[in-house]
């Protein structure tokens, strides 16, 4: 019938046909990481991601999620006393691997207060620390999705490996860009990421690749950079 | 028919590697309508946990069928001055695994990437040199890899040599020359992951309760109390009833009444201490499933070996009598748990991280079932699936249900066994 809705209609509208939005939630820390209005693969592959840091799972949203924002999310529990919580909520069968998977939500988040029970040692890894993390993820996997679709579309080794038989391809030689790196710059990042052992370190290496590949690539590297909103030396004039 | 009077083990209803598999199930409602409320409370069990390989160490734990401990893997005797700590503890693990490489051996660390095994792992890197490490092989596979990304670059990757175990089983380490370490019984010493899900689900479980207002308001107070040794177990009564019940019915509730009164019986009776929420759950995981931990692997994940070469061939990390000793002296005080969940093994994650300095693993490493990383198969040989193994006799056999008089000798026990731990 052609009035009828998909099957995937689900996946991005509730059932009072309002845009899904989507967030991380990490039962380790009994939390949610993250909340997003605009791209939920998007928060898939800041997920997995972060699955370095933290095991998650990527649950799509009602839209009309009221109070929980992605500012206060990590005051946020998922439905502490509902049937469906009892039925899904066991830690070993919600996470059953470190890598996320996707789940629909059908009831409203919690707020529960504050992890205060999760700050023990270490500065650099406190539920503050991981939730910026995260943000920066995100950010980078933005600019990053933008900058391939615009500039970065004729990656040929991610473009053959997908849709060309490898006896072609064992002929000649793939590549993603000009870059110095086996899989391409904007790959690169999200390896960089995904082994960051902080913020901080994260970015400094990525902005080392940034500046070492920059002659290379130099409209790739700008345009990921002013969407990121940020300029590293390299590009000060 | 190798059946014995006596086991050494029991498994009546199996469920490996996510295969909700009852050798018995085509039998049940006419063994239901055989057994009295004994036997159908121990088919109960089964429906519950889908499985029933529970066997006491220590204090009271009837069971229908007359059995006894395989030898070696007796709980040590509690002992109030054991002062070594957690890092010493694996660190002179790791020693005894040192002096075997050097009498000639070698070793096979079965390394799922979870807490456990990255302990032993940690242990090994710390206490072997360079050429005894060359001993040692690491058997995984690509799941594991992404449990502790960061180990695996800077401590596995390139320093050991990789056997993937995708395909294998216990004796195929074994015939490579190699003695599989596991760390199966982790969650023996620290307690069971069975119990996270109740703090996990703890809000629901205090609301789906049907209690008097004042109970339900000190089940919230002592909510982040589960190892405070001054609030005893029996003050969560109304959660773990209804937890343990299989379902809301009348029946269902009154299994889990039967069961905490059971678990009760067993710890009232037992010679160790066992006080808080946390304790009353690490007594289940430490005391009666500990055999089914111990041996698993030599029982279900080989093909070509018995049972009782596999028990001798597999070096089961945790079984030293220091780690139990370790175990029993140390509840309440922040080594197993703290007031939640996300301190699970506490003691492990900081020995981890005081060698690999990765606080984001010490910190936020969530409680995953990685035994399954390693994906051994467990098929064992198609006259005799491991999935319809329902019990070890005393001579190391593996009984399956489709041997002569299986079912017969289970239904008889079932059908004579009373609830003998409680009066009402």
């Amino acid at each position: 019938m052609i009035n009828s809705l998909p099957i995937y209609h689900n996946y991005y509208f509730d059932e009072n046909n309002q845009a899904r939005n989507s967030g991380i939630y990490c039962p380790g820390i009994n939390r949610w990481l993250l909340v997003d209005y605009y791209d939920s693969w998007v928060t898939f592959e800041t997920a997995q991601v972060m699955s370095s840091k933290i095991a998650s799972m990527v649950y799509l949203l009602p839209g009309n999620i009221e109070a929980m924002t992605n500012e206060n999310c990590l005051s946020y529990s998922i439905n502490t006393t509902s049937k469906q919580r009892q039925k899904k909520g066991n830690v070993a069968d919600l996470i059953s691997s470190q890598i996320p998977s996707l789940r629909i939500m059908m009831t409203q988040p919690e707020w529960v207060g504050p992890p205060t029970d999760f700050n023990f040692n270490h500065k650099d890894a406190s539920v503050t620390a991981l939730k910026e993390y995260a943000e920066y993820v995100r950010a980078c996997l933005f600019a990053s999705k933008i900058t391939q679709a615009t500039l970065a579309h004729t990656d040929m080794l991610d473009f053959s490996t997908a849709f060309l038989p490898t006896e072609w391809t064992d002929q000649v030689t793939l590549y993603s860009d000009n870059s110095d790196t086996p899989c391409g710059v904007l790959k690169e990042i999200k390896k960089i990421l995904y082994f960051g052992k902080s913020l901080q370190d994260a970015k400094s290496q990525i902005h080392d690749l940034l500046e070492r590949n920059y002659l290379d690539c130099s409209g790739l590297v700008s345009r990921f950079c002013k969407l990121m909103e940020e300029t590293p030396e390299f590009l000060k004039p | 028919m190798n059946l014995t009077d006596t086991l050494y083990f029991h498994n009546i209803r199996g469920n490996l590697r996510g295969l909700d598999v009852c050798p018995l199930l085509p039998f049940w409602e006419d063994m239901r309508a055989k057994c009295g409320p004994g036997g159908n409370f121990y088919l109960d069990i089964n429906h519950r946990f889908r499985e029933s390989r529970f066997v006491t160490r220590n204090g009271e734990w009837s069971l229908p069928w007359p059995q006894e401990i395989i030898p070696g893997f007796e709980m040590p005797e509690y002992d109030p001055a054991f002062s070594k700590t957690f890092d010493q503890v694996s660190n002179e693990r790791a020693l005894e695994i040192k002096q075997k490489i050097n009498d000639g051996q070698k070793f096979a660390v079965m390394y799922s990437g979870g807490i456990d095994s990255t302990v032993i792992l940690v242990a090994l890197l710390q206490n072997l040199t360079k050429e005894e490490l060359e001993s040692v092989a690491i058997c995984t596979s690509v799941h594991s890899m992404v449990e502790n990304p960061e180990i695996w670059a800077k401590h596995i990757h390139g320093k050991f040599k990789i056997i993937d175990s995708t395909y294998d089983r216990y004796d195929d380490f074994i015939n490579l020359g190699y003695r599989p370490i596991t760390g199966d019984e982790g969650d023996c010493i620290f307690g069971t992951s069975f119990a996270l899900q109740l703090y996990h689900n703890y809000d629901y479980y205090v609301t789906a309760t049907e209690s008097s207002p004042d109970v339900r308001q000190n089940l919230f107070k002592i909510k982040h109390d589960i190892s405070n040794p001054e609030v005893h177990f029996s003050q969560y009564k109304a959660i773990i009833i209804r937890y343990l019940a299989y379902n809301t019915t009348p029946k269902g509730l009154e299994f889990g009444r039967l069961l905490y009164e059971k678990y009760v019986h067993g710890v009232n009776t037992g010679t160790v201490p066992v006080n808080s929420l946390h304790d009353f759950f690490w007594w289940l995981i430490f005391n009666i499933k500990y055999l089914n931990c111990a041996v698993r692997g030599s029982i279900f994940f080989n093909r070509h070996i018995t049972v009782k070469d596999g028990i001798d061939s597999i070096e089961n990390w945790f079984s030293g009598k220091d780690y139990q000793k370790w175990s029993m002296v140390n509840n309440n005080n922040g080594c197993k748990i703290r007031n939640t969940l996300a301190t699970y093994k506490f003691a492990a994650r900081d020995y981890i991280h005081k060698f690999d300095n990765n606080p984001w693993y010490s910190e936020f490493k969530s409680k995953l079932e990685s035994l399954g990383n390693l994906n051994l198969s467990n098929k064992y040989t198609e006259a005799k699936p491991a999935q319809r193994i329902v019990a070890v006799d005393k001579k190391y056999n593996r009984i399956s249900i489709d041997d002569p008089g299986v079912k017969e000798y289970f239904l008889h026990h079932l059908s004579d066994y009373k609830i003998d731990w409680t009066d009402s």
